[in-house]
């Protein structure tokens, strides 16, 4: 009997007797469906200002968001500086054509 | 935590003070021009791109033609009165309605041309190309009141 006719023969006397509890399918199902509701719930927003506030202790997080909050803050000031000038320069124009305009100064004095 | 509360108010008061930054010093020259007297003539300047020279004979035919057109928006405004004054006694058209309609139309009509020629004038001392922009303004701006008063006046004769 060559090492190979052992191993056969071990192999063919080889029985798996491994038996499940049969609590076995609940207990994971009841483990899934845990993990499900925890992964589906909302976070509070409270929660997370508390979170990212809390990052921004850090510097990596800290100086992207100062670059990021001073180019909003300069773009929104460029918009509606953008927008006045536009108004202001409109009232100048109005103002020039009742200036030499006898009809519409004449409708602006009514 | 409180690190983190202190670079956001810091970030926060930064960004507050740029925006106030820019916003003032891009919007500074416009609201100087508005509290300025005469500001209208600064702005015709600036638009319309005006030499010194330039500036100055338009500001002269702006200083003759302004009493004419003080005198000229009194005469509509006669008129004008005359028209509320008869509606106001008769709410119907009477002949005497009728020939005040009908002069209000006219001194419109005759401000309107004295308005132009002035334009006309002014357009003349502008670099070409801003005076054709300038006539095309002032035309629009005609058209405009026209319509508003044909709108006031549909049956009006003209």
């Amino acid at each position: 009997m060559g090492p190979d006719e052992d191993l056969n023969a071990q192999l063919r006397s080889w029985k798996v007797n491994a038996e499940v509890p049969p609590t076995f399918p609940a207990n994971v199902w009841r483990a899934i469906a845990v993990r499900e509701r925890a992964g589906e719930g909302p976070v509070s927003l409270a929660r997370l200002l508390e979170i990212l506030i809390g990052r921004l202790g850090q510097p990596r997080y800290a100086v992207p968001f100062g670059i990021l909050a001073l180019t909003v803050s300069l773009g929104l000031a460029r918009v509606q500086a953008d927008a006045a000038n536009a108004k202001t320069w409109r009232t100048l124009e109005t103002r020039y054509v009742t200036s030499v305009d006898p009809v519409a100064m004449a409708e602006t004095n009514r | 935590m409180k690190r983190g509360l202190w670079v956001l108010v810091v970030f926060l008061a930064v960004a507050a003070a740029g925006y106030g930054a820019y916003y003032g010093c891009a919007t500074a020259s416009a609201r100087a021009m508005l509290s300025q007297p005469e500001n209208q003539m600064e702005w015709l300047r600036q638009e319309f791109h005006l030499s010194d020279a330039q500036f100055v004979r338009i500001q002269g035919l702006h200083r003759d033609y302004a009493p004419r057109c003080a005198l000229m928006c009194g005469r509509i405004q006669e008129a004008d009165a005359q028209v509320n004054g008869l509606m106001a006694v008769n709410a119907a058209v009477t002949p005497e309605l009728g020939a005040a309609l009908n002069k209000l139309a006219a001194v419109r009509e005759a401000c309107t041309e004295a308005m132009l020629a002035h334009a006309c004038a002014v357009a003349q001392e502008m670099p070409p190309a801003d005076g054709v922009r300038y006539l095309n303004m002032m035309k629009g701006r005609v058209l405009a009141a026209s319509l508003r008063s044909e709108a006031l006046f549909p049956e009006t004769d003209h």
